[in-house]
């Protein structure tokens, strides 16, 4: 069984840690509460420009000399950003835990933003935004999250918007840093073939004098309005993507959230699949998932079709999420789902990356480990009645947003759907 | 049987001519499982374009003993984690479960590799494929990549297109379909990959008795000769925000040893951090992204990059990428960049190597591209060998300049993308 471990330094940084047997690479990451959620509205962007900077450069080394001392250690590295969190995280062979983590300490603590490097990230991120604009999949994720989020300040895109990238200046990038990068509002995490003991006292060194007591402020429930939001474009496909409220990160329905959305669109078997693709031959892709948050989840759901099949696609698709909430699930498909999803988490433990994310995870929205034995009992916990139950207080089709982005109107994608 | 139960690493050909290679991972508990058949849009022509990749469909769509729905929620119950895919020359079914689930697990898959390819179903079916074909084209790079390998190899059958197109997908008989699979999905013509929890002992009998009834038969792919050219296509899509080009050079086919050398000089030029291109064009912002990677077939292969620029530095990053392989062609590469290279290359192969549906995956594509069972340590010793000699021999094999083929989709015409050089 793996071991789990987690301390606070005298700084207030918290670090946790899960040894895994039989592995020789380790995983080590940082999650910050420097999130695009605290943006200013007038510089959205600020988050992920901020985050992009960060491997530009510290006040001891160059943008070069970070890339080619992780290179030369193995470390396979990246950045990360979405609304609350900005994320630093590397993956590498065991031995070289200790140098690498100086130097991702140097990248968090004290990046210099350097302003020839500043023009140069500003112009990319220009290019990363157009970028995302000949995508339709994920333009479609974008529209729904400004439309599900509206007025609340997850609503705010997480890679930023055109203007506010043109007015970022330094100073802003530097008071956002100073102001969020701090021990107390971050977490260290290792997962992997790692002693405790040595990671404990590697990251006194490289960490313990980090000062700071700056966090992020709270963030309110997101209330969703219920619509459906049309947005036209020339696109081969109709893209539809729903969400609606569901349970919260640490709710005792969390896992029987996620055996409904996995019985609703979570794989080959489940009813959507079969019934808008297999049975029907509407789509390529389908599909529905639970996704966690803070205060409030959601269940979402998308299908890409052709626009002719568009209004068919729709009609099945809310279908089977009313029928979901008016019979409940059956005790066969209750038994497959839970069986997949206590199977998957369990193959997913053998992934050092993968852990590395899940204990940052919950650590930073439920303030816990997670072990996965205790995983694993939650999920054999939940039963059928507790799904049916769940689903009415959370119904799949209740409070939906629904976005169309492709050629279809509004009447012509509800033409035939007649319960709406 | 020649594999000794405690082997770690072993292959077995099968008296039906199945050859299956395993990698056992003492301490893992889970065990993934494939059949790799060696067929995909190389092995079509040009009336049965997409068959490959539509017969994959259709493997999942039923067989004597199951339906579709039995299929998907047998290995849903077994907690699998499953699908497939076709690419120019293979096509892959895996499942990955924990180890008790394995001899439920290949009962599924082995079944599924004799399809009833149903009338009604296959019909159906095709409106799957057309939407995947739609989904494809809102999908610039993937367009792109597409359209690179047929400007690249065409008149050679590696410039097929994978997906084939909506009338050559709606004009074909399931006949063809089945005669298709008759030639393709022969024993010989394939490779059980197993990586994980598992012990030969039992594995082995199982798949004998899986595949007992399964008939050998020739299932050629006859080499045929490809000179590459240099070329220039610009798609005009004045829609699209970004010039999105992919350019391609020719490379060492799989089987050479220079494989090693060029996945790391692929690296060196283009890895998507701490690369000659990352430095002289993303780090720069002139791109949102650029990245080269190196990929082998049976008798040819590619250095394909990729980047996305706006309309206005777009011809600039091109020059400069020009230039990138032409200063490479000519100075080769340093001692401190290639051994950078092999630690990055070395880290990748540990990582991946201990989750079991990569590292099988791996040992079956290496078997078939080296004709041998590759241990991740023989792995390793191959990248830790190429010198910089290897990297300058490669190159002189390989002239950047002789095949440099761009293919581009986005709001600018040859011309215009041609303009800073």
């Amino acid at each position: 069984m793996p071991e789990q471990y987690q301390d606070t330094l005298p700084n207030g940084l918290t670090v946790v840690g899960e040894k895994i047997e039989g592995v020789r690479s380790l995983a080590l990451g940082f999650t910050v509460g420097a999130g695009s959620a605290h943006d200013p509205d007038d510089r959205v962007g600020l988050a992920h420009f901020t985050e992009a900077m960060l491997l530009e450069g510290t006040t001891s080394r160059n943008s070069r000399e970070i890339s080619d001392a992780l290179d030369n250690l193995g470390v396979r590295y990246g950045t990360s950003a979405d609304s609350e969190t900005i994320g630093l995280s590397g993956q590498m062979v065991g031995t070289n835990l200790g140098p690498a983590l100086g130097i991702m300490a140097d990248v968090l603590r004290n990046p210099a933003f350097p302003e020839a490097e500043l023009e140069q990230t500003r112009s990319s991120i220009l290019q990363e935004l157009r970028h995302e604009e000949d995508e339709p999949m994920v333009q479609v994720r974008n529209v729904l999250r400004k439309v599900y989020y509206k007025g609340h300040p997850y609503a705010k895109r997480p890679t930023g918007e055109p203007q506010a990238i043109r007015d970022m200046d330094r100073q802003t990038i530097q008071e956002h840093h100073a102001r969020y990068f701090t021990p107390a509002n971050s977490v260290c995490a290792i997962a992997g073939d790692f002693d405790w003991d040595e990671f404990r006292s590697l990251a006194e060194d490289a960490l313990g004098s980090w000062q700071g007591d700056g966090r992020a402020p709270e963030i309110a429930a997101p209330t969703p309005e219920p619509q459906i939001y049309i947005e036209n474009r020339e696109s081969q496909q109709e893209h539809i993507a729903a969400a609606g409220p569901s349970v919260p990160y640490g709710h005792q329905d969390y896992y029987a959230a996620i055996i409904a959305a996995e019985i609703l669109g979570g794989g080959m078997s489940s009813r959507l699949f079969e019934e808008v693709r297999e049975k029907r031959a509407l789509v390529y892709q389908v599909g529905a998932a639970y996704s966690p948050g803070r205060h409030q989840g959601s269940w979402r759901a998308y299908a890409g079709t052709t626009p002719q099949k568009a209004p068919q696609t729709y009609s099945v698709l809310l279908h089977e999420m009313r029928k979901l909430d008016a019979d409940g699930v059956t005790e066969e498909e209750f038994d497959r789902f839970q069986g997949s999803v206590r199977s998957s988490v369990l193959m997913s433990g053998e992934s050092t990356g993968a852990r590395l994310r899940s204990l940052l995870t919950s650590w930073w929205y439920e303030r816990r480990l997670k072990a996965l034995a205790y995983t694993r009992e939650q999920i054999d916990a939940v039963t059928m009645d507790q799904v049916n139950n769940m689903l009415r207080e959370w119904p799949v089709s209740g409070g939906l947003v629904v976005c169309g982005l492709g050629p279809s109107t509004r009447e012509e994608l509800t033409s035939l759907d007649r319960t709406a | 049987m020649t594999v000794m139960n405690d082997e770690l690493l072993g292959v077995e050909k099968l008296s039906n001519g199945l050859t299956v290679i395993g990698q056992r991972m003492p301490g893992v508990e889970s065990v993934a499982v494939c059949f790799h058949v060696r067929t995909g849009s190389r092995d079509e022509q040009a009336d049965i374009a997409g068959i490959s990749h539509f017969l994959e469909h259709m493997m999942f769509k039923g067989t004597q003993r199951r339906s579709a729905i039995d299929i998907s929620r047998e290995f849903e119950r077994m907690g699998a984690e499953f699908n497939a895919f076709t690419s120019h020359e293979s096509t892959v079914y895996y499942a990955r479960v924990l180890g008790d689930q394995l001899p439920h697990a290949l009962d599924v898959l082995a079944d599924m590799m004799c399809p009833k390819l149903d009338e009604g179903e296959f019909t159906t079916e095709k409106g799957v494929i057309i939407e995947e074909i739609a989904r494809s084209e809102d999908q610039p790079t993937h367009e792109l990549f597409d359209h690179l390998f047929t400007n690249f190899f065409s008149p050679h059958p590696l410039g097929n297109s994978v997906l084939g197109t909506p009338d050559s997908i709606r004009n074909l008989p399931v006949e063809q379909m089945r005669a298709y699979h008759g030639r393709r999905y022969s024993p010989n013509n394939m490779v059980l990959g197993v990586a994980g929890n598992f012990e030969w002992d039992t594995l082995l009998p199982l798949v004998e008795q899986q595949t007992a009834s399964w008939q050998a038969q020739d299932a050629p792919r006859p080499p045929l000769p490809f000179t590459p050219t240099p070329r220039t296509v610009a798609e005009v899509k004045p829609k699209l925000q970004q010039e999105h080009v992919a350019i391609a050079t020719a490379a060492p086919p799989q089987e050479s040893e220079d494989s090693w050398a060029a996945d790391l000089l692929a690296a060196i030029l283009g890895d998507s951090t701490g690369s000659r291109l990352y430095w002289e064009v993303a780090q720069k912002g002139i791109a949102d992204s650029i990245e080269t990677g190196y990929y082998g077939y049976e008798g040819v292969g590619l250095f394909a990059t990729y980047f996305s620029a706006s309309p206005e530095q777009a011809p600039e990053v091109l020059r400069i990428v020009r230039a990138e392989m032409e200063k490479l062609q000519r100075d080769g590469v340093t001692e401190e960049e290639l051994a950078r290279s092999r630690v990055k290359a070395v880290s990748d192969t540990v990582i991946s190597g201990e989750a079991s549906h990569r590292r099988m995956f791996e040992v079956a594509d290496l078997y078939l591209a080296k004709g041998r069972p590759m241990s991740v340590d023989a792995i390793i010793e191959a990248i830790e060998g190429v010198t910089v000699t290897d990297v300058r021999e490669l190159l002189d094999r390989y002239p950047f300049a002789e095949s440099f083929t761009v293919q581009a989709a986005g709001p600018l015409t040859e011309d215009q993308l041609m303009s800073a050089e």
